[in-house]
């Protein structure tokens, strides 16, 4: 029977998860500290989640003065105000269960623990398990999930599971993760957090490109020369060794933040705003993506040397904490890319991701071709049009045109047509977190990506990493604080184009 | 900063805003939408003011208030806030006296921001037809307050024997909250129907009706309405076979008691709304209210009450 209250098409009404309840491993992590935990907070204080709503946590030992270590999580990491009430609201509904993750008594009392709670808060038996734990934990977290018959409720209720990136590390082992997963879960309930797929920008370049009828007829090789794709950090590794050598910036930013952002940026309209419609396009323009040229010319990558940047002395990426002195991990890498159909060939796509850059920022930026024609006499000072989608920080869309100086003559000079996301917009804007959460509890998929995108974008990418492997001399290394190394400059230079300066 | 314009036009007050865009830099860079805020006093305009400056920080916009006086003598003054007064603003104050004030929709033409939406808002009335008002013809949304005005069944009465897509009165919004919390505590199981509904509520106040004209309306029960002292909401009582589900919040309360048979009973955020927060809530949507109709005109029948019948 569905909610007569919710019949009516009724605005005002908020979007609010259904009766359920979430299972948190790992709740004493970095991610769940952090992000979760304060994530489900502010959703709870904007009203989002239901009153039965219930968290669970699974920990592998026991934790004094656990309620205290949540509170305080949620009172750093809040971004709405935290108020006795709603903080109160939502710790009534936490629990703990304690017990080794290779234990079946662990998932025994948590089977009890989930009916339990079923009985008292009225949860309907809906949970999703939030597997904030390194992947290596996976299997013997599911495995234990699985033997205890937890991943399937009673009928007309839903178990879903939540994993984090990263989705393997290279082709066999994404589908080595996978088939651990939809062994003990249906592939429709699993749900893949790539975060940058929350912000408010990522999806505002689905409304850019679909919902205005100005830029298709320019979006297609006929108009667009090239498109650069940047996501830069001006730290260094921090404390992330254990986790970042052997990685390297291609595997951990390349393969899925900016493929992700290239599908959204090339790939045809959608059917409609369905999870499936989106994916199916998205899966066929990372299908037809491949290295643009020969991948010994399409692929650089480079690691941070010391030096001083923005006034302060940095160590190089070698000389970090935990970092093995012969470590050939990429701190930078660059990929020419290009896509084969008809609306892109001939169009390259670059991609860089690197620490240590200029300053922090992500962004695309789509350059026009330069006219074939123009009537003015001089026009030095007019370079490409280019249409950038800043997607942090300061999220907004900028518009490079050529306009006329003023004066006597006829002389030209680029000049910038800016929108400011928060300058039309000053209302809250929900977190990436909050967004992807809210969209795990009512069941809505399209934010997520699916396993067939992330195998394609693995294939692609090893492609690189094997071309690294079997070539270490070709690693380089740049100053800090600059925008990379020249491997990468001299690979646009082929085509004859630059790196923007984001 | 705030800048003094007396027996002046519109149209000059009008370029008086745009020049100070340019030398003193407004906070917003983008403007959404223009307010246009009707009072019959200068209290009128105070609280209009506050509200609505407030609001800007979700919704840039520019707003104008115009305040109607009567006088022998026909004079336009005007007053521009700019700056930290506007929150995030840019703000005119237009007096009209006499006949300065008999054309209003040339008043406003050159305040209005070009091919954005209009908002216009009555803070201390209910027109007799809203939408026929000269600013209420020019606006794609228009909201009254019916709140403070007593006799809420004849405003109720007003608003929907006139009601015009884009309209909406404040009471409605009042009641966002309450409603968020009922559609939470049927979405939750077992799922029944429900037999019948009470609701404890201020019998001066529309929204007690207009709550319960909604549940008329989508539930298909009778619902009774218990006049309480308070002059707010107290109480909603879901009766069903399993037990009663009850949302109870005591008088000067910011929390409410959610009460559920078998289960914990929960402390859930329901404050009383204030103007700002409600306005907010008004001005995200540009579209007509579709629900807020529905209530208007179908639901209030519902109720026992013979005004409303027809």
């Amino acid at each position: 029977m569905p909610n007569p209250l919710r019949e009516a098409h009724d605005t005002r009404l908020q979007r609010i998860a259904g009766p359920c309840g979430i299972v948190l491993f790992g709740i004493t992590g970095d991610l769940a500290q952090r992000k979760i935990l304060p994530a489900l907070y502010d959703l709870a204080s904007r009203g989002l989640l239901p009153p039965s709503f219930s968290i669970i946590g699974v920990a592998r030992r026991h934790i004094e003065n656990i309620t205290e270590v949540v509170e305080n999580s949620i009172r750093d990491g809040a971004k709405m105000p935290v108020t006795d009430t709603t903080l109160n609201q939502l710790l009534s509904g936490f629990s703990m269960v304690e017990g080794q993750f290779d234990s079946d008594d662990t998932y025994r009392l948590l089977g009890e623990r989930m009916k339990d709670v079923d009985d008292t808060r009225g949860t309907g038996s809906n949970y999703a398990f939030y597997l904030s734990i390194p992947p290596e934990l996976f299997p013997t977290v599911l495995g234990g999930i699985g033997d205890a018959g937890l991943q399937a409720g009673p009928e007309g209720s839903w178990r879903r599971v939540v994993i984090e990136k990263p989705f393997g590390h290279d082709l066999a082992s994404a589908q080595a993760l996978d088939k651990v997963v939809t062994g003990v879960f249906d592939p429709d309930s699993v749900f893949r957090i790539d975060h940058y797929l929350g912000k408010e920008t990522v999806q505002n370049v689905l409304a850019l490109r679909f919902a205005n009828e100005i830029y298709e007829s320019v979006w297609n090789a006929n108009h667009v020369d090239h498109v650069q794709i940047t996501m830069a950090e001006d730290i260094g590794i921090g404390s992330r060794a254990g986790y970042y050598d052997g990685i390297g910036s291609a595997r951990d930013v390349i393969q899925n933040h900016l493929l992700q952002l290239l599908a959204l940026t090339a790939m045809e309209e959608p059917n409609s705003f369905s999870a499936e419609a989106l994916r199916v396009e998205k899966e066929k323009i990372l299908d037809a993506t491949s290295f643009y040229g020969p991948v010994s010319e399409s692929a650089v990558r480079a690691q941070y040397g010391a030096g001083w940047q923005g006034g302060q002395w940095v160590r190089g990426y070698l000389e970090e904490d935990g970092i093995p002195e012969d470590s050939i991990t990429d701190t930078y890498a660059a990929l020419r890319l290009g896509i084969h159909t008809r609306r892109w060939e001939g169009v390259p796509f670059y991609l860089r991701a690197g620490k240590r850059l200029g300053r922090r920022v992500s962004e695309i930026a789509v350059v026009f071709k330069y006219p074939p024609f123009l009537p003015f006499e001089s026009t030095a000072g007019m370079s490409h049009n280019t249409l950038v989608i800043r997607v942090q920080p300061q999220e907004g869309i900028t518009f490079k045109v050529g306009s006329k100086v003023p004066g006597s003559s006829m002389r030209l000079r680029d000049v910038t047509m800016d929108f400011a996301y928060g300058h039309a917009f000053t209302e809250y804007a929900p977190e990436a977190y909050e967004r992807l959460i809210l969209d795990v509890l009512l069941g809505d998929p399209p934010l997520f990506p699916q396993q067939k995108e992330i195998e394609t974008s693995w294939r692609l990418l090893d492609q690189a990493e094997e071309y690294w492997e079997a070539h270490p001399e070709t690693l380089e290394t740049y100053r800090p604080g600059t925008w990379g190394p020249q491997c990468a400059d001299k690979m646009l230079a082929r085509d004859g184009n630059i790196w923007r300066r984001p | 900063m705030i800048i003094h314009m007396n027996n002046t036009s519109s149209a000059a007050v009008g370029l008086r805003l745009e020049e100070l865009r340019d030398t003193v830099g407004s906070v917003a860079l983008g403007r959404v939408l223009t307010l246009v805020i009707i009072a019959k006093d200068g209290a009128g305009v105070r609280d209009g003011m506050q509200a609505a400056a407030g609001a800007s920080r979700a919704h840039p916009c520019r707003i104008v208030a115009i305040q109607p006086i009567e006088s022998s003598e026909s004079r336009l003054d005007a007053e521009i806030r700019v700056g930290a007064e506007a929150g995030l603003s840019e703000i005119a104050i237009l007096r009209c006296y006499g006949g300065a004030g008999s054309d209003l929709e040339t008043v406003l033409s050159p305040l209005i921001l070009p091919d954005t939406p209009i908002v216009a808002w009555w803070v201390q009335e209910v027109p007799a037809h809203t939408a026929d008002t000269a600013v209420g013809s020019i606006a794609q949304r228009r909201i009254t307050t019916s709140r403070f005005l007593g006799d809420p069944v004849h405003h109720l009465c007003t608003m929907r024997d006139t009601y015009t897509p884009g309209d909406t009165d404040l009471a409605w919004a009042g009641m966002t909250l309450w409603r968020n919390h009922l559609a939470a505590m049927l979405d939750e199981p077992p799922e029944e129907p429900v037999l019948a509904v009470t609701v404890h509520g201020a019998p001066e106040h529309p929204s007690t009706y207009l709550l319960a004209g909604w549940l008329a309306l989508r539930l298909g029960v009778s619902v009774d309405i218990e006049p309480n002292r308070g002059a707010v909401m107290t109480e909603v009582c879901l009766q069903r076979e399993s037990g009663d589900l009850q949302l109870v919040r005591p008088l000067g309360s910011e929390i409410a008691d959610m009460i559920r048979p078998g289960r914990q009973n929960q402390h859930v955020n329901l404050p009383v709304r204030t103007m700002e927060t409600m306005l907010i809530e008004e001005l995200r949507s540009m579209t007509a209210d579709t629900a807020y109709g529905e209530v208007l005109e179908h639901g209030l029948e519902l109720l026992d009450i013979p005004e409303f019948k027809r």
